[in-house]
């Protein structure tokens, strides 16, 4: 005889059934999300998320969110305890690697809940790989953010998004930050490809005039004004 | 710092290497075991490694390196928003082998993504070339950079002497024509064992297979930035 609770599990399990709490609860505690989860990590230059976790697709969905929101109930894997902002991110890159609708809606979630300026860029990264362009008036309002890593991490964005009603914004932006952050900043001004940037630019040229700087913004102008501009990686959205 | 030489001779090719070292932040001697490994790694492909010379140079506050955030989901090989960060940028300028088809490593401190050190995707070192960053030039920009703390850090130290072979394999390998992640074999799956190019770096890794060391020799160049 098999209880309810039991069947509700397996087919937790089997079928992804959504709605079944229990089960998706003891399916994050599950050995197999915790080696999906954990497959990938370790890498010492280049993190990918594996092949068992884009196989469970949604199903890891609301594991990844709980771990990625650090929530009081999110699954307890050993390996995090050392580390949760390293298991938080991790989740973040996951979700955007799997990229499904349901992923998305979490990163959306994430983009007005994070304050942490890392993760923040981390989550504008993964909705930028998933081209949502959704998130476009959230992230426009991460200009004015107070962290100059989250501003330029938001320019390189919106470029990346590629509506031209933010380019005004996005130039403003640029010539606030400091010179640690802005070559970000100079990319996502590119991906617009917009001759106007070009004034923008040389404003910065003259703020900054190290050649290394120099060097950046004379070959990015040469590339707009050769039409050779670096565009965007074109995505299929999630 | 190493630096990258290359010269094409009738039976052999040559690569020279230079390290230069950011404020004593690693002693020559480690980084000639380093070099020793890639070597005799690098010989069963057909090259021959020579170190040019082992330098010291001031990296200032680029000690502490901003680096890119592997854990960005945008920030992957070919993506178009793959551009180092401006500290990256500054350390690969600051000294270079006179010679333009030199791989120029550095040796820093530590890695940090803005405050957060280590940094949230917990990488130990990174190669910037041209077919994974975009609008970079390899004889100005490129570079190997390693986290020396990570490097030297107890109990992974004896692992991690494969490292700079590691990030050599990504300089040689040539990203467009392999045609996957490479840390991944020719049918896509992820390079286990004694393959240099497997993700856990350890001691064991000093293995290029014969797909590799093909790619390698692809258009008798093995830096592909070569001018």
């Amino acid at each position: 005889m098999i209880s309810a609770r039991a069947l509700a599990i397996i087919s937790g399990l089997l079928f992804g059934c959504p709605g079944v709490a229990v089960a998706e609860g003891e399916f994050c505690s599950s050995v197999a999300f915790r080696d999906a989860f954990l497959e990938g990590q370790g890498a010492v230059d280049y993190p990918s998320v594996g092949p068992k976790l884009l196989k469970l697709g949604d199903r890891a969905v609301p594991c990844l969110a709980a771990i990625a929101r650090g929530a009081a109930d999110a699954p307890e894997i050993s390996e995090c305890k050392a580390n949760p902002r390293t298991c938080r991110s991790w989740s973040i890159l996951s979700l955007s690697t799997i990229g499904t609708h349901k992923a998305k809606s979490v990163l959306l979630e994430l983009l007005g809940q994070k304050t942490d300026p890392v993760e923040l860029a981390q989550v504008i990264g993964g909705l930028d790989a998933l081209h949502a362009l959704e998130a476009r008036p959230a992230i426009r309002k991460l200009l004015k953010h107070k962290s100059p890593y989250v501003r330029a991490r938001a320019v390189l964005a919106l470029g990346s998004l590629g509506d031209s009603r933010d380019i005004d914004a996005m130039m403003t932006a640029t010539l606030r930050l400091p010179r640690s952050n802005v070559n970000e900043a100079i990319r996502g001004l590119e991906f617009t490809g917009d001759p106007r940037i070009v004034g923008t630019l040389e404003e910065l040229g003259r703020k900054f005039t190290d050649p290394v700087m120099h060097d950046e913004i004379v070959r990015t102008i040469e590339r707009i004004q050769s039409g050779k501009a670096i565009r965007p990686t074109v995505k299929n959205g999630g | 710092m190493l630096n990258r030489r290359l010269r094409r001779f009738s039976f052999s090719t040559e690569l020279g290497t230079d390290p230069w070292i950011a404020d004593n932040v690693i002693q020559p001697v480690e980084v000639q075991r380093e070099i020793s490994l890639a070597r005799a790694a690098l010989e069963k492909c057909g090259f021959d490694l020579q170190i040019r010379s082992i330098s010291g140079f001031s990296a200032g506050a680029l000690q502490d390196l901003n680096v890119v955030d592997l854990n960005d989901p945008t920030k992957r090989c070919g993506n178009a928003a793959m551009t180092p960060t401006q500290e990256e940028s500054d350390l690969v300028s600051i000294v270079r082998s006179s010679e333009t088809t030199d791989l120029n490593v550095y040796y820093v401190r530590k890695f940090r993504v803005g405050a957060v050190s280590p940094p949230p995707a917990k990488n130990a070192a990174e190669t910037i070339t041209a077919d994974c960053f975009a609008g970079v030039m390899d004889s100005a920009k490129s570079g190997v950079i390693i986290d020396a703390t990570a490097a030297l850090e107890s109990p992974k130290y004896r692992d991690s002497v494969a490292l700079l072979i590691h990030e050599i394999g990504h300089a040689l390998l040539h990203r467009p024509t392999w045609g996957f992640d490479e840390h991944n074999d020719q049918s896509n799956a992820p390079y286990a064992g004694s393959n240099i190019m497997n993700f856990t770096v350890s001691r064991h890794t000093i293995d290029f297979d014969a797909s590799q060391c093909g790619n390698i020799e692809l258009d008798l160049t093995p830096f592909r930035g070569d001018p």
